[in-house]
This record gives structure tokens, sequence and C-alpha cells, in this order.
């Protein structure tokens, strides 16, 4: 009868401790969002490399919501902790409550809060910013440095899309964060809102993943009801061919440039500019290799899990995060539609000699914005290629994004 | 300061800062550029003025290549011929080259060689 008694506790204990009866609805809800996440990384290839561990995370964190659990102290009464752990030396400080003594034991905390420290840190995205620098090829910009013009337009939507947050109700701070979606950059995305608005992390990063894997589709509309068939079709001159000691050069003037207007942004651009010295430099090539793939793998494991893991039901599961998901949206578009627009003024004051179309490219999303204007300005003229000459701008952009986030961590942070 | 003001000081702000720095860092890669890509070209000029006298060099042509190919018959020679001589003239950056011919290399080398090959030359 005993041993039926314990067993049946033993159950019951287990059926307690059990998603069964800890989960919520907000939860199963999620575990949805994450499943269709799941088949949009692999079955459409949206983004893979990150959507597929941002939704596994989220999975995770639903499932079992102490993964992310921050270490806490248990209060134990002393007698009871004696008796279960005989013969250890105990040196935990204690706590007198009511007359019985408590040992106060510390707790660990989830496996995914250790690794989340890289993101509320702001470790991660300047090392992912590492591995970026030693994979770009700076050289379309250093031929054509105007194509900066089109990397700072790009930046405009970050500023007007923080109106529209304000306008919305968020805080300050909350609509910096939101507003960096419009820079079309991932990891910048991360640092700013894990300085700014750390518990909008999950739907910021998802909604930024997410209209990065849909450019091919938010961009093209957008690029065609501003620019006329006649500027579309404009071919450009071929660049000049770009030295090695230029392309050395440039991190290095860039980084020191950067950091002294903008201290804040020197985390993102200093490494991104050290990856690229990597690189370019041609000295360090085992460590450029490392940095651009197995350090990038783990980082990036590391940041998708734990990122989406910020994603818990009663987080995510607010009108906030709708409003989040129809602003970055609008943060996109505002930054595709400046830069056209300021690609129609180059159009304009260069004689005709520059397509508007490079312009969109300004968002960052490397290389996916600079092959959208490419296929845009192909459809217009098959024997156009526009690439290299997008690259530019889509360079740029990630600058004017990191200089930007410099700008809102200075004034709101 | 209310939240409207705080706004359009916060997009004035980003746009002027965003701007001065990017264009800072334009007529900076601008200057420099100019002034390397003209030391580099003098120096270039120079060296095929030294050449002047070999025989094989002849400047003052367009590079037309008298190739020699023996490529697979299913391929676009006049293609391939464009494709290569961009190659070339991009790594040589100069008008002095003379493609004279262009072979097919043996097959030469194992899988693990090819891996590495494409691994390294594979755009990112």
């Amino acid at each position: 009868m005993e041993i039926l008694n314990g067993f049946l506790e033993a159950i019951k204990g287990l059926w307690t401790d059990s998603g069964f009866t800890q989960l919520g609805w907000q939860n199963y809800v999620m575990m949805a969002v994450a499943c269709v996440l799941m088949y949009l990384a692999i079955k459409k290839q949206y983004e893979p490399l990150l959507l597929l561990p941002i939704a596994f995370g989220m999975l995770l964190v639903n499932l079992y919501p102490a993964i992310m659990g921050a270490p806490a102290t248990e209060l134990i009464e002393c007698s009871a902790y004696e008796a279960a752990h005989q013969g250890q030396v105990i040196s935990y400080a204690t706590t007198t409550l009511d007359g019985v003594t408590y040992y106060n034991v510390p707790t660990y905390g989830g496996l995914l809060y250790y690794l989340y420290q890289g993101v509320k840190l702001g470790i991660y995205p300047p090392l992912i910013f590492l591995g970026i620098g030693c994979m770009t090829d700076f050289g379309p910009l250093i031929a054509s440095p105007k194509s900066f013009i089109l990397g700072a337009a790009a930046q405009i939507g970050i500023f007007i899309t923080f109106i529209g947050a304000i306008l919305l109700g968020f805080t300050p701070a909350q609509a910096g964060a939101i507003g960096i979606i419009g820079g079309a950059d991932g990891p910048t995305a991360i640092y700013v809102t894990s300085k700014l608005a750390p518990e909008l992390l999950g739907p910021i990063a998802v909604a930024a993943y997410s209209y990065m894997a849909l450019v091919p589709i938010i961009q093209p509309p957008i690029m065609k009801a501003l620019t006329t068939k006649k500027e579309c079709s404009v071919v450009m001159g071929q660049l000049r061919p770009v030295s090695k000691l230029e392309k050395i050069i440039f991190p290095i003037i860039v980084v020191i440039i950067v950091a002294i207007a903008l201290p804040s942004a020197a985390p993102l651009v200093g490494m991104l500019m050290l990856g690229n010295l990597f690189k370019e430099s041609g000295v360090v090539e085992r460590i450029s290799k490392t940095a651009q793939n197995e350090l990038m793998n783990i980082i990036t494991i590391f940041l998708g899990t734990t990122v989406g893991a910020t994603a818990t039901g009663t987080v995510f599961l607010t009108p906030k995060t709708l409003g989040i998901i129809a602003l970055g949206l609008l943060a996109f578009c505002m930054g595709t539609a400046c830069g056209v627009l300021f690609g129609k003024l180059m159009y304009k004051f260069s004689g005709g000699k520059v397509n508007p179309l490079i312009g969109s490219a300004g968002v960052s999303a490397v290389p996916m914005a600079a092959r959208v204007a490419n296929k845009v300005g192909q459809e217009e003229n098959p024997g156009n290629f526009l690439l290299m000459h997008a690259m530019g701008p889509n360079v740029a952009g990630v600058i004017g994004s990191a200089v930007a986030a410099g700008v809102l961590l200075s004034v709101l942070g | 300061m209310d939240n409207l003001t705080l706004s359009i000081t916060i997009l004035l702000t980003g746009f002027a800062v965003v701007f001065a720095v990017l264009l800072i860092l334009i007529g900076i890669i601008k200057g420099y550029g100019t002034v390397i890509y003209s030391i580099q070209n003098r120096k270039r000029e120079k060296k095929a003025n030294r050449n002047t006298d070999l025989p094989k060099v002849e400047r003052d042509d367009p590079p037309e290549p008298a190739a020699v190919i023996e490529a697979s018959p299913d391929t676009d020679d006049d293609e391939l011929i464009a494709v290569i001589s961009a190659a070339v003239y991009s790594m040589y950056s100069s008008s002095s080259v003379r493609i004279k011919s262009i072979r097919k290399a043996p097959a030469r080398g194992s899988a693990w060689r090819s891996a590495g090959l494409s691994d390294n030359v594979r755009p990112f």
C-alpha cells in the first residue's frame, strides 16, 4: 500500500511539473508560430540560417520556460538541507524567519539564460559584424564613394518610423529600437534593441529577419512605382579598378572617422572594419576564414536560439507586437523609397548616368537588396548588369545603419 | 521635452549626423582614392614605358586575342574568349596585355583539390 501511494505521489508530482499543467494558451499559440517560422525557414528557405534557430529557440522556451530562467536564491530550512546533504561543508548565508533558520541556496539559471548574456551584454552582434566584415568587398563603394549618399538616404526610414512608433504610444527608447528595423540589418537591430528596449527583442528580431527575407517581395513594387522605364533602363559605366592599398586603407579610415564622430557606433563599425582588414590585408587568412566560418556559425546559433527564446507567449502575444510588425514594414518601405528617391536625384544631377534602382540597395540586407536592384533593372533591359553598382550602396547601408544606431544609442541610451 | 518635439529632434539629428559622417567619408575616400590611383597609374605607365623595347608588348593596339581554342564543341567560343579576356584584364588592369592563345588545361588533381578551389572562389 505504501509503495502504491508513493507511486501515485510520484506520478502526481510529474503531472504537476509537466507542461500539461504549467503552460498557458499563449505558449501553445507561440509553438504554432514557431512551427510556421520553421516551415518558412526549411521549405521556403527564408533566411534559414537565422530563422531556423530563432524559431527553435521560440519553441523551446514555450515548451519549457525555465530554460531562460535567471539564477535565483532558494530558502531551504537548515535542518532539512543538512539532512539531505550529509557531510557537505555548508557555506551559504542564512536567513531567519519566524524563528526558523534557512540557508540561502543559489539555484542555477536555464541553459539559454547563460547563452543569452552574449545578446544582453552586446557581444554577439559585433562578433557577427566581424564575420560580415571578412566576407564583404568594399571595392564597389571605394570605386564609387557617392554610393554612401544612397546608403545614408535609406536610413531616413529609421527616423520616420521612430515618429510613427511614438505616435502609437511606444516610449522613445522602444521607438528607437523599432525604427532600427528599417536599417534591414539583423545584428544592428538586435544590438540596439538589447541596449534600448530588451523587452521587445523577440518581436523586433522576428520582424527584422522576416522582412529581410521578404526583400524580393517588398522592394520591387516600391522601386517600380517610384521610377520610370527610362530611369530603370539606364546602363551604368564600368567601375574603376580598386587597388589593394585602397582596400586596406578603407577600413582603417572608416573606423577612425566613425568612432571619433559617434563612439557608440564603435563596437559595430569597429568589428566590421576589423573583419574587413583581416580580409584585405591578406596576411591573416586563417583568422579571416575562422571569423567568417566557424566563429560566425557558432555565434549565429547562440544569437538565433537565444533571441528566439525571448519570444514567450506573454511577451509576444500582445497588441504591441502587431504594432511592431506594422511599423517594421513601414520602416523597410520608407528606407527603400528614400533610397530610390535619392537615386532619382543622383540620376538628375549626373545627367542620367546613375540608375535610381541602385538606391533601394541602401537598406543593407547584403547582398539580397543588391540582387533585387539588379533583377528589377534586368526586367527593363536584360543586358543591364547593376549588381556591382548596387553593391556600393548596399555595403554603404551597413555602415549607414551602424551610424544611425550610434545616433539612437547616443540620444536615447 | 514632449514626445513630438523629441521625435522631430531625433529625425533631424539622425538625418544630419548620418549624412555628415558619410559625406566626410565620401570626401576622404575620394581624396585618397584619387591620390593612390594616380600614383599607381603613374608607376604602371613608367613600367610600361620601360618595356616599350620589348617586341611582345604593343601598347597602342587594342587587346585582340589571337586565340587557339581547344574547348568542347558545345561551348560558345566568343563568349568564352570574352570572359577570359575580362578576367585577365581585371587581374592586370592594363591594356598592354595581349592574349595570344587560350588552351584548355589538362584535367589534374583530386576531387579534394577541386572542392577546395570551389570553396575559395565561391561568392558569399
